[in-house]
């Protein structure tokens, strides 16, 4: 029973995962990711990790996909052409993938891994509960987990910072970036010729 | 079910992104496809965690799926800014860098 389960889920996740990478469809290639997800969230529990499942669902099906479809959403990104044109990508393609094959084999069916841990040990049970896997991340592993709260606090500050709008080259202070007139120029395509010139006229003079 | 088991699962997924990430053009995808490699190390972590019994690398898959988070998050901001400025996000037509 436990492995006919694993065995429909782990089918089920890599086809999806075969779906993402293959869909020209960017939204559907998001559906299927989050197939994937949800499946990996079955399978962990059947590895008694119980508030890992929890966690996998609601942060990566929940929210880091939802903010992968608003982008999506946003942008209106069509359909993608065929796969690249490019004979030398689909060349490494090939090429890498059978190497990753071949080397995770390699690792996966070397002696001493996996072999002496091939039977599942008995567990407490509590493990994988919120309770003993929150009291490691307070003690043991303290430092990392405030570390992160700083790394979540810079990535709020950075998306923020690099999605706001494109200051217009007038507006943008000179002392900061003296350059900013000609790159602005250059990122907007000519959008707004009509300031860009004045300003250079004012940093030449 | 053995830990093999579990770790050619996830070999299988790492690979899958690996190949996606060389594979598409699409930004967005190519983002996911990084997701999808994430979430394969942490398949591994989780089935080690079991077999070895430790509730240490499931600790290691909370600090990678919050990474993983903030990852998402400026990248995507990035992609918004690139596809604003740039009105694409096919990374065959971002070559203003090419010589």
């Amino acid at each position: 029973m436990d492995s006919i389960l694993f065995y429909i889920l782990a089918t089920v996740a890599v086809v999806a995962a075969g779906a993402v990478v293959l869909h020209r469809n960017p939204v559907k290639s998001a559906f299927a990711l989050i197939v994937v997800m949800l499946a990996l969230g079955i399978i962990y529990l059947q590895l008694s990790a119980g508030f890992l499942a929890i966690i996998q669902i609601m942060v990566y099906a929940g929210a880091v996909m939802v903010l992968f479809l608003f982008v999506l959403f946003l942008l209106n990104v069509g359909v993608e052409s065929p796969f690249s044109q490019r004979w030398y990508r689909r060349a490494v393609a090939g090429v890498s993938g059978l190497l990753m094959g071949v080397i995770l084999a390699g690792i996966f069916f070397s002696r001493g891994l996996s072999a002496a841990h091939e039977s599942a040990p008995a567990l407490a049970s509590d493990f994988g509960n919120i309770e003993p896997v929150g009291e490691l991340l307070f003690t043991r592993y303290l430092l990392p987990f405030e570390l992160l709260s700083v790394l979540l606090l810079a990535a709020i500050i950075g998306a923020v910072l690099v999605t706001r709008p494109i200051w217009p080259a007038s507006k943008f202070p000179k002392e900061l970036w003296p350059a900013a007139e000609g790159a602005a120029a250059i990122l907007s395509d000519g959008d707004d010729s009509g300031t860009a010139p004045d300003n250079t006229g004012e940093a030449a003079s | 079910m053995t830990l093999t088991a579990y770790l050619i699962l996830s070999g299988l997924l790492f690979a899958i992104g690996v190949l996606g990430m060389i594979v598409r053009r699409n930004l967005i995808v190519m983002l996911m496809c990084v997701e999808l490699m994430l979430n394969a190390a942490n398949l591994a972590l989780a089935g080690f965690s079991r077999f070895i019994p430790g509730a240490d690398g499931q600790v290691l898959a909370f600090l990678i799926i919050a990474v993983a988070a903030s990852e998402a998050a400026v990248g995507l901001a990035l992609v918004v800014n690139v596809a604003r400025t740039r009105r694409t996000v096919d990374v065959d037509d971002l070559n203003l860098l090419k010589g």
